[in-house]
């Protein structure tokens, strides 16, 4: 296989990267790229996280990569496993005993960290009707989160959601969420990292190999200042490399995410 | 380890196991049902198909927090009025076509929820709590405000403060899909509880489907392993394969390709060609015993 990251590898060590050791993280449904993120954080710099595979409640799952992130396999060399009341209880204030992070994705995420997951369109005439809220309300609760999506264009990447499932760094969460929870830090796309500034609007960080500034403004529906020099995101390390194809994803199932290359 | 009960001690009790046409014909039109398991896994497939095969209508749906085929399914077939919808769809599967389109034609409808709501709503019913309330933050959620009749505020008497609450829910009828169960309605889940036992505890009439009936003998040998205890249990239903094509956990897994068939035919053509002209042992054996004996493999191999 070619030493040279594929898109999918470039978001888990970008969202890997952001975890910190001794905190727990939860990820939901549609999650191979934030559960081999938390495998591989585990497996370098962060042993003392905890993790919980969303909806099935496995903790610390030692399975490989599976595609469905409730399937019986999370629950094999887990840990413990949840159900869905201590999920609830523990999300909304779990806080209280250890930092707290979530990843989850969205069906429009604006350039204040709004993650959309009910609709398009006005309510309840929606045009597109999406899955539904879930547990991105939990974005209120947790310490922080970070966002990942499969496609980056401008209708995903808009600039105000219709709905807010998840509130980003907006007057509401000013106004209604506790103090400890601050919001959004990351947004990781197949093809650029973006991160907030201080007036709460998304920061271009880093542009994944291949692709230009230039083509992420091109494809993201609202303007963006950068942080500093626009980087590349950083390629592996033949060692994250090794660890994601021979130990966390052997049967090679992030070959199979499908995620938008603009081509 | 012997029961700790001889056999005689059962005498005269009595048992709740019922065919699959029976416990769905105990549902009617109109009927409020809670729906377990999550995505493609435990979920109550075989007692759903049986209400698609009956022509239910007018049901309202209260499935677990990120439900799948179990709800689309039946809002294929015309059964559903109403949903409260935290999360409808087939996961890395994609969206639900059936609810999608019936979502945004308005031929259903969808009371938008969320994950603390699925639960709280259904601790509350169990308890007969008269609401439960949210921590502080919630209110900077759309869900609040889209939908106003489930979340309401009130003042909280210790601060004060405004409060975001949800209402009280006690589905007519829950119906679970478990590995294991006794004829007396005593469960053994093998794998993800997710929201199964607080659907017992919080609906009026609690159908299982189970791929095993056991002895009461086998419960008792280890009653800590018992998840759901039989008196929250009002009808049992051997249902072998019963979840599929969802994944039984412990059993078999989902079985993905039979669901992107589903996606393949559509919703009309699949309901016409796998549910309505065949009975459930029709189905089981088009599905294939060695389809299912190859799933029942894979779970084992852990993938």
């Amino acid at each position: 296989m070619s030493d040279q990251p594929i898109l999918a590898e470039y978001m888990i060590a970008a969202l890997a990267a952001g975890l910190r050791d001794g905190e727990w993280g939860a990820c939901g449904a549609y999650s191979e790229i934030p559960m081999a993120a938390f495998m591989l954080a585990r497996r370098q710099h962060a042993p003392n996280m905890w993790w919980m595979s969303g909806g099935g409640g496995a903790m610390n799952p030692r399975c490989t990569l599976v595609r469905s992130s409730s399937a019986y396999g999370t629950l094999q060399g887990a840990e413990a496993v949840f159900t869905m009341e201590d999920v609830v209880d523990w999300q909304f204030g779990g806080w209280r005993r250890m930092p707290t992070v979530g990843l989850f994705g969205g069906i429009q995420v604006d350039r204040r960290g709004n993650v959309n997951m009910v609709g398009i369109g006005e309510y309840p005439n929606l045009t597109l009707r999406g899955p539904g809220t879930v547990g991105l309300a939990f974005a209120a609760h947790f310490d922080r989160s970070m966002i990942y999506l499969h496609d980056h264009n401008e209708r995903v990447l808009c600039e105000q959601a219709d709905h807010i499932s998840a509130p980003g760094h907006t007057d509401m969460r000013r106004k209604h969420v506790r103090e400890h929870s601050k919001g959004p830090e990351l947004v990781v796309t197949p093809q650029a990292v973006f991160e907030f500034g201080d007036d709460g609007l998304a920061r271009l960080r880093s542009v994944t190999p291949g692709y230009s500034e230039a083509d992420v403004r091109a494809h993201t529906g609202y303007e963006f200042e950068t942080s500093g020099t626009v980087s590349e995101t950083e390629a592996l390390t033949p060692e994250q490399l090794a660890i994601i194809r021979e130990e966390i994803d052997p049967h090679g199932l992030l070959a199979k995410v499908k995620l938008g290359t603009w081509s | 380890m012997k029961p700790t009960q001889p056999p005689a001690a059962e005498r005269g009790r009595k048992s709740k196991l019922v065919s699959l046409e029976e416990a769905a014909s105990l549902v009617p039109d109109g009927a409020s049902l809670a729906l377990g398991g999550i995505h493609a896994h435990n979920g109550p497939m075989s007692i759903v198909r049986e209400l698609v095969r009956q022509g239910r209508r007018d049901l309202t749906l209260i499935p677990n927090v990120s439900v799948g085929m179990p709800a689309e399914l039946l809002i294929a077939a015309d059964a559903v009025k109403s949903i409260y919808a935290s999360y409808v769809g087939l996961e890395h599967q994609g969206l639900a076509p059936a609810f999608r389109r019936a979502a945004e034609q308005g031929t259903i409808e969808v009371r938008d929820i969320d994950e603390p709501f699925s639960v709280y709503s259904m601790r509350a019913g169990a308890a007969t709590l008269p609401f439960m309330p949210f921590p502080f933050g919630h209110e900077a959620v759309d869900v609040v405000r889209l939908n106003p009749d489930d979340y309401r505020t009130v003042t909280d008497p210790f601060t004060g403060k405004e409060v975001v609450v949800v209402r009280p829910l006690n589905p007519d009828f829950g119906l679970i899909h478990v590995p294991q169960a006794d004829a007396y309605g005593n469960v053994r889940i093998e794998g993800s509880v997710v929201q199964d036992v607080l659907i017992a505890k919080c609906s009026s009439h609690v159908i299982v489907t189970a791929d095993e009936i056991v002895p009461v003998s086998v419960t008792q040998r280890d009653p800590k392993t018992t998840t759901i205890v039989g008196f929250f249990v009002d009808t049992v239903v051997h249902a072998p394969h019963g979840a599929h094509p969802t994944s039984c956990h412990g059993r078999y897994l989902s079985d993905e390709e039979h669901i992107e068939l589903y996606k393949e035919l559509g919703p009309d053509r699949y309901l016409e060609e796998w549910i309505r002209g065949a009975t459930e042992s029709e189905y089981a054996a088009r599905v294939g015993p060695s389809l299912i004996a190859n799933l029942l493999e894979g779970a084992q191999d852990n993938v």
